[in-house]
C-alpha cells in the first residue's frame, strides 16, 4: 500500500495523471518532478505508520481554540 | 526655534559604548566591534533604547533614519539584506514623525523607528516581488495589515527585505550572514535577520511556514518570534500555506520583540484564521522572571546528531534558567512528534499547489531557478486522502501538545541542530512542528560556536508555550537575556 512507484512507472503515469489533477506536467519536467514526488510519497508512507484513532478528524479548518490560554 | 531643534543632543553614547566594550571583552570566539566603532552611532541602539530617546526628544527620528540609511549604504553591498530601499519615502515619514513628536503627539514606542518588512508583504505603491520573476513588476494598491499597523504606530518603513523565491526554502540567495559573510544567513526571512544582526535595522518582520522566522533569526543571532496562529494577520501577504503560515517580529532583544508584537498583533476580520482575542501588553511580562516556572526540555535522544557546540550552549542555557529558579525537567514526546515533519511537508505543498496553479498555468517560465515549480508540480499529484490523513495526524499531534503543555509552562530546546551551515539531515528538526500545532515559539541568542569551521557563528535557544501564552515566552526570554550578554554582541563588518 505504501510502496513507492519506480521512475519508470511514474514516467508513464504522471503526464496522463497531471491532465486531471490541475497542473499539467510535460515530459520535459519529469526528471525534476519524479524525485520530488517520490519524496512526498515517502513522507506519506511515514505518516501512515502512525496509528490514528478512527474518530480523529483532520485539522483542515485549523484555528487555534479561541479565547483560551 | 525649528521643530527639529526641539530634539536636544542626547547622552546615550556613553551607555552604548560601554555596553559594546563589555561585549568585546567577553572573548567568545565571536568577532565583535570595538567600542570606538560604535560610539556616536545611533544604529547601535536597540528599538526600545532608541524609542526612549525619541520619546524624550534626545534623538531625532530624522537623525536615526539618516544614520540607518548611511549604515545600509555602507554594508548593503556586502550583506545584501534588501530587495528594495525606499529612502525618500522613509525621509518623509521620519520628518512627519519628528513634527508630530515635537508637537507633543507621541504615538508610542514604534514612533520614528526605522523598520523593514519581508518582500512578501504588500506595500502600497512599492514593488512587492516575493523574489519571483512572476511578480517582478507587482506594485500593490494596498498595504498588508501588518504594514498598516506599523505605519499607524509611526514606524518608518525603510525597505523590503530579501528572501528566496516565493519564500520556499531555508536559504536566502543574495544575502550573507553578517557574522561570517561566507556562510548562509538561513531563510526564508534571511534578509530581515541579517539586517538586524548587521545593525542595518532595529526592527523587521518575517514569515514562517517551516521555521522561516526562527531559522534565520537563530543563525544570525537575533530574536525571532512567531506568536500563536491567528495573533498576527496574514492579510496582504504572499502565502505558502494557509494553515501553516505565520508572521512575526524580528528584533535584537526580547524587550524589542515584545514591543513590536504589541503593534503587530490583533484581530483582523480580513484574515480567515485571525483569532478574535484581546492582545495583552506583552512588555508587562518582561519582568516576571522564571522562578517557579515549569520548563520542559527534550530527552537526550531527541538531540542526537546535534552539534557539540549547540549542545554545550543549550546545557549552559538550562543551567542559567535553573539558576534563576525555574524547575527544569526532561519531558517525553509522543510518536506523533517523529512524523510531524513528514506531515508538515504534505500539508505545506498541498496548500501551496492551488495558490500557485494560476501562476504556473499562465506563465511557467516566470518561475526562477529555484525548485518552487518542481515542488508545486509534485505536490499537485498528491490526493485529497493523503492531505486529509496528514491533517488527521496533525490533529493527533496538537492534542498531544495540549496534553504536554498542561504539565509545563514552557518548552526550551536548541533552536537549530547547529550553527549556520551545519548539516545533519537525520537530526530532529523541531521548527515545523510549531507550525503544525500553531503554538507560539521564539528564538534567542545563546552563544557562539567555537569548534565549528569557522568558529564565531551564533547559537540560539528556542522557547515555546501553549496557545496564547506568549507572555510566558517573553518572561523566559527576558530573564535569560538579563542573565547573559549574547544579544549585545555586534558582528565586525
Amino acid at each position: 500500500m505504501n510502496q513507492i512507484p519506480s521512475d519508470a512507472e511514474l514516467r508513464a503515469l504522471i503526464p496522463a495523471m497531471s491532465q486531471f489533477t490541475g497542473i499539467p506536467i510535460a515530459e520535459s519536467r519529469l526528471d525534476a518532478v519524479i524525485p520530488a514526488y517520490q519524496n512526498l510519497l515517502r513522507d506519506v508512507a511515514r505518516l501512515n505508520e502512525l496509528p490514528v484513532p478512527t474518530e480523529v478528524e483532520p485539522a483542515v479548518g485549523f484555528v487555534v481554540v479561541r479565547g483560551q490560554g | 526655534m525649528s521643530e527639529s531643534s526641539r530634539f536636544t543632543r542626547r547622552t546615550f553614547i556613553k551607555g552604548v559604548a560601554a555596553g559594546a566594550a563589555g561585549a568585546s571583552l567577553l572573548g567568545s570566539g565571536a568577532s565583535t566591534m570595538e567600542a570606538s566603532q560604535v560610539s556616536n552611532d545611533p544604529t547601535m541602539l536597540s528599538l526600545t533604547e532608541a524609542a526612549e530617546l525619541i520619546r524624550t526628544r534626545q534623538l531625532s527620528p530624522v537623525e536615526l533614519l539618516d544614520a540607518t540609511l548611511a549604515r545600509i549604504a555602507a554594508l548593503e553591498p556586502r550583506v545584501g539584506a534588501f530587495v528594495t530601499i525606499v529612502a525618500e519615502q522613509a525621509r518623509d515619514a521620519a520628518r512627519e514623525a519628528e513634527r508630530e513628536i515635537g508637537g507633543g503627539r507621541y504615538r508610542g514606542p514604534m514612533h520614528g523607528i526605522p523598520f523593514g518588512v519581508k518582500d512578501t508583504h504588500y506595500t502600497k505603491g512599492i514593488l512587492t516581488t516575493a523574489r519571483t520573476p512572476a511578480l517582478s513588476d507587482f506594485v500593490p494598491d494596498f498595504d498588508a495589515t501588518v504594514v498598516v499597523k506599523l505605519n499607524e504606530a509611526g514606524g518608518v518603513l525603510v525597505g523590503k527585505t530579501n528572501m528566496p523565491e516565493w519564500s520556499f526554502g531555508g536559504e536566502t540567495p543574495g544575502t550573507r550572514n553578517p557574522w561570517n559573510l561566507a556562510v548562509t544567513p538561513g531563510g526564508s526571512s534571511g534578509g530581515s535577520a541579517a539586517a538586524l544582526a548587521a545593525r542595518m535595522l532595529p526592527a523587521s518582520t518575517g514569515g514562517d511556514t517551516t521555521g522561516s522566522v526562527r531559522i534565520p533569526s537563530a543563525v544570525n543571532g537575533v530574536v525571532g518570534m512567531i506568536p500563536t496562529y491567528g495573533r498576527i494577520s496574514r492579510y496582504g501577504v504572499v502565502p505558502i500555506s494557509w494553515t501553516l503560515d505565520r508572521l512575526g517580529p524580528i528584533t535584537r532583544t526580547v524587550a524589542d520583540n515584545a514591543t513590536m508584537a504589541n503593534v503587530l498583533c490583533g484581530y483582523d476580520p480580513q484574515d480567515a484564521g485571525s483569532a478574535n482575542v484581546p492582545t495583552p501588553d506583552f512588555t508587562r511580562a518582561l519582568g516576571q522572571g522564571v522562578a517557579g516556572l515549569r520548563i520542559g526540555i527534550p530527552q537526550p535522544q531527541w538531540l542526537d546528531r546535534y552539534h557539540p557546540d549547540m549542545l554545550g550552549a543549550f546545557d549552559a542555557a538550562v543551567q542559567v534558567l535553573s539558576g534563576l529558579g525555574a524547575n527544569v525537567r526532561e519531558v517525553p514526546f509522543t510518536p506523533a512528534w517523529s512524523v510531524m515533519g513528514n506531515a508538515q511537508r504534505i500539508v505545506r505543498i498541498c496548500e501551496a499547489a492551488p495558490y500557485h496553479r494560476p501562476f504556473i498555468l499562465k506563465d511557467p517560465e516566470r518561475y526562477g531557478f529555484s525548485n518552487v515549480r518542481r515542488d508545486v508540480e509534485a505536490g499537485s499529484l498528491l490526493t485529497g486522502q493523503q492531505y486529509n490523513q496528514a491533517q488527521r495526524v496533525r490533529a493527533v499531534f496538537i492534542e498531544d501538545c495540549r496534553e504536554l503543555f498542561s504539565t509545563i509552562d514552557a518548552l526550551v530546546f536548541p533552536a537549530r541542530p547547529g550553527p549556520a551551515g551545519y548539516s545533519a539531515p537525520d537530526a530532529m528538526n523541531f521548527d515545523p512542528l510549531f507550525n503544525m500545532n500553531g503554538f507560539p515559539a521564539m528564538v534567542v541568542p545563546a552563544g557562539f560556536s567555537t569548534t565549528n569551521d569557522p568558529p564565531g557563528l551564533p547559537l540560539s535557544l528556542q522557547i515555546a508555550a501553549a496557545p496564547f501564552q506568549e507572555e510566558t515566552i517573553y518572561a523566559v526570554g527576558q530573564a535569560y537575556q538579563m542573565a547573559t550578554d549574547w544579544h549585545t554582541r555586534v558582528p565586525a563588518l
